[in-house]
């Protein structure tokens, strides 16, 4: 299961684990993505954390770890080929994974349905 | 509230992302930049100009009064041709860079910068506006689009049916075609062949309708910076403004050197020695440098400001231009960029940006 927060990232739960990305709302909005600086691994964020940046031709945004946890992995391949953020937001282009999430953190976040009216 | 274009419903239409730029409406992509770009690059792409600033000067006298704003010698440029340069202030400021075609013996056309469009009329009648020479300011009347792209000429020939091979580089022509009058030039702002178009608004709406019919993709000015920065233009208000003149941007080729114009002594003297020199650079990576991020030496001191960044799509890397003390602007000078988190490696370099690739 999916949930979304307001500054457009998401986050997957499975087990312990969490993946985190920006949704597909937010890579339209951005635009051809240039560039994804990710978090180091074993950096330990608290939910609300800046955990990276991404860039497109036009900006630069920060993203913000929806769920507290420590870095568990990145996704290189975002170094080489950065716009399959664009092609695939919320599969492929993930950005990271945080273990030791703590699912409390997940209370105050979107449902698919819920953030889709909140984009509207 | 923003200007309008006569291409402004075509834009809606096509679902663009629209931005106010320079006071009018524009749009900034279509679907994405950088397809947009490479569009340009590899075939052909078509750009609405209609927002940027066309004058007619004419009169006995236009030749004389308009020679004594702009940089250019309008005294050897050629019925038929056009040249770039710039307007100074008295400190040999920019006011504007344009483009002036010679229309007829004394009649020229300089074509402008949209935002500084109320400062580009207000100078030019101030000095243009004298007995035998009036000044006219061309927004209702004529309008503007560019068709850039090695396919560019064959694509004109195809949809207006105006052949344009024989027209070399800073030449205009006027034909008429498909029902219309226009005035087409080979000249851009992306470092690729192509086609400058100035029209009626009926005219330029009827042909913008006809290439997008054809297949040609419409760019927005996203695409246009993009392509713009990788063939090393400079763009006003960011490499050219009122505090930086030709001398400190490295373009003295396009201010002449015996006939007088306001600004020039001042600038003869700020090319001597200038304080600041604007470098090209190249990043280590992906990650873009931005409009005045500071520049920091090896040392990382601060030596300058960064005037342009963004990722190039066909260098592979990010690029940009920064103003910097004179002794870092050489090329091979490592450079660091402040971007408020990190200071990101970067390399001074030369121009084109084009054909980097292997750097």
């Amino acid at each position: 299961m999916t949930r979304y927060t307001v500054e457009h990232e998401w986050v997957r739960i499975e087990g312990t684990i969490a993946t985190v990305g920006i949704s597909v709302h937010a890579q339209n909005e951005l635009g051809d993505i240039t560039f994804v600086e990710m978090p180091a691994i074993g950096t330990p964020l608290k939910k609300g954390d800046a955990l990276g940046v991404i860039e497109s031709v036009k900006a630069a945004s920060e993203i913000f770890a929806p769920v507290g946890g420590t870095v568990a992995s990145i996704n290189e391949a975002l170094n080489d080929t950065p716009e399959a953020v664009n092609d695939d937001a919320e599969g492929a282009g993930w950005i990271c994974t945080l273990e030791g999430v703590d699912a409390s953190d997940l209370n105050d976040l979107m449902t698919a349905e819920e953030y889709a009216k909140f984009c509207n | 509230m923003a200007l309008k274009t006569p291409l402004y419903s075509a834009h809606v239409a096509l679902k663009a992302r629209m931005v106010e730029f320079g006071g009018w409406d524009m749009p900034v992509q279509y679907d994405s930049v950088l397809a947009e770009h490479n569009a340009v690059r590899n075939s052909v792409g078509l750009f609405d100009t209609s927002h940027m600033s066309l004058f007619a000067v004419e009169g006995s006298n236009s030749l004389d009064a308009l020679s004594r704003v702009v940089t250019q010698d309008l005294r050897t440029l050629a019925i038929g041709a056009c040249r770039y340069g710039f307007m100074l202030d008295e400190s040999g400021g920019v006011i504007d860079d344009l483009i002036v075609y010679r229309m007829g013996e004394e009649s020229w056309l300089p074509v402008a910068n949209a935002g500084t469009a109320q400062s580009n009329f207000a100078w030019l009648k101030q000095h243009c506006e004298i007995p035998g020479s009036t000044v006219r300011y061309l927004r209702d009347e004529m309008a503007k689009i560019d068709l850039q792209g090695p396919a560019a000429i064959t694509t004109l020939k195809g949809v207006l049916n105006i052949n344009a091979t024989t027209l070399r580089r800073f030449r205009w022509v006027k034909v008429t075609a498909s029902g219309h009058e226009w005035l087409i030039s080979r000249t851009g702002y992306t470092g690729e062949d192509g086609i400058e178009i100035y029209a009626s608004h009926e005219a330029i709406a009827s042909a913008w309708n006809a290439f997008v019919e054809a297949g040609v993709k419409p760019c927005g000015l996203g695409a246009r910076d993009t392509l713009r920065l990788e063939a090393g233009f400079p763009l006003y208000g960011h490499e050219l403004d009122l505090t930086h003149s030709p001398a400190e941007a490295g373009l003295m080729r396009y201010a002449r050197k015996e006939e007088p114009f306001i600004g020039r002594d001042v600038l003869l003297q700020r090319a001597v020695s200038p304080e600041l020199l604007l470098a090209p650079f190249l990043m280590k990576g992906r990650q873009t440098a931005r409009h005045n991020q500071p520049v920091l030496n090896a040392a990382h001191e601060t030596i300058g400001l960064v005037t342009s960044g963004t990722y190039a799509p066909t260098v592979g890397r990010a690029i940009g231009f920064a103003y910097l003390n004179p002794t870092a602007a050489v090329a091979g000078t490592p450079l660091f960029i402040d971007n408020g988190r990190t200071h990101l490696p970067a390399v001074v370099t030369t121009l084109p940006f084009l054909n980097q690739q292997e750097k």
